[in-house]
């Protein structure tokens, strides 16, 4: 859940995006993009399982919103997530080639079951950049958030009070097709992402997630191994590594 | 653990891309036009979407190796102007060729 959640906050589709790292793109115009991961965490004696579904609505070519959700097999339906992205630079220079920033901002309402919601309205504002090169893609954004308070049963680094910066950035290599040709092709990708939080002596943690990720033209299939590299969590729970599955479709 | 061939099938079923006939001597009327930064199967089913929104198209053909896209129709297709910005609209760059 840990390195999930800042996913929800600006993903919203498509370009080489990867598992857990926002990307500089939106869907089109008017197309709905549902998607949803499942999570599970290996912890000392609580382990952690749930689902992250999310949908984002392109308003433009340069615009979207999204409403992210969480589901907690252990205590239900989280926070809600409310989210706008604004695609604030473009740079095409090649077929597939591309430069892509983005702005985006929203809140967490707390719509959660009480052992796991924040019981706050928490803001949060971000950055992303992206950017495309032949078989390559990298990603990378900034997001700060302002937690109101702190949730019963706090597990994630956005359920703790108090200021929280976190950095992530991901590397995606298309292993196949090497060149993209006349056809249109599904895409396989090796992805490497990094999360990093940063919320305080007790409210700290670094992740890398070697992962793959499958994108045909409708649909896409995640799937993530979660490390955990440094962990400074006070009394949330500390993890021992975790794997994820998500599935993306584009209507 | 029996779910584990169905879901194996399922997504085997999933990955095999549909093949579709398809012959430019059927249509009457066609115009290509250069994308970029199309780098993904996502954005080339964006692009398609929105092209074959507008009227008088039929077909939408995208040619990812060249950053192309070609519509086809049997009757009046849009200007390209009009094709260029339903390009812009899903995201992505529009070269109006000649």
């Amino acid at each position: 859940m840990l390195l999930a959640t800042h996913a929800l906050v600006a993903s919203a589709t498509g370009a080489q995006q990867t598992n857990l790292t926002p990307a500089g793109t939106t869907p089109g115009h008017m197309r709905i993009y549902p998607e949803t991961q499942f999570r599970y965490y290996a912890r000392d004696g609580q382990n952690l399982s749930e689902l992250r579904p999310r949908v984002t609505l392109g308003i433009s070519g340069l615009a979207a919103v999204s409403i992210e959700s969480v589901y907690d097999f252990d205590f239900g339906w989280g926070d809600t997530r409310l989210a706008a992205k604004y695609r604030f630079h473009q740079n095409d220079s090649g077929n597939v080639d591309t430069l892509r920033a983005a702005v985006y901002s929203g809140v967490s309402v707390p719509t959660g079951a009480r052992e796991i919601s924040t019981d706050s309205i928490d803001p949060f504002l971000g950055v992303v950049g992206t950017w495309i090169r032949g078989r390559h893609g990298w990603n990378t954004a900034l997001t700060a958030h302002a937690i109101g308070e702190t949730a019963p049963r706090a597990q994630t680094p956005y359920q703790v009070e108090g200021e929280l910066l976190h950095f992530d950035a991901s590397y995606a290599w298309r292993v196949s097709p090497a060149q993209y040709g006349p056809d249109f092709v599904a895409s396989s990708y090796f992805v490497l992402d990094h999360n990093l939080y940063l919320g305080g002596a007790d409210n700290s943690e670094a992740w890398i997630a070697p992962g793959l990720l499958y994108e045909a033209p409708d649909f896409a299939l995640e799937l993530s191994l979660l490390l955990p590299i440094w962990q400074e969590t006070g009394e949330r729970p500390e993890s021992d590594y975790g794997v994820l599955a998500g599935l993306r479709l584009l209507f | 653990m029996k779910f584990i061939p169905f879901l194996a099938a399922l997504f085997l079923a999933a990955c095999a891309a549909p093949t579709q006939e398809f012959s430019a001597a059927d249509y009457s009327s066609s115009y290509t036009l250069g994308v970029q930064g199309m780098s993904c199967p996502n954005c080339a089913n964006n692009i398609t979407h929105e092209l074959q929104g507008l009227p008088g198209v039929q077909v939408v053909r995208i040619d990812m190796g060249r950053g192309s896209v070609s519509v086809y129709s049997n009757s009046l297709l849009p200007p390209p102007q009009v094709l260029a910005d339903a390009v812009k609209s899903a995201g992505f760059t529009p070269v109006i060729e000649g």
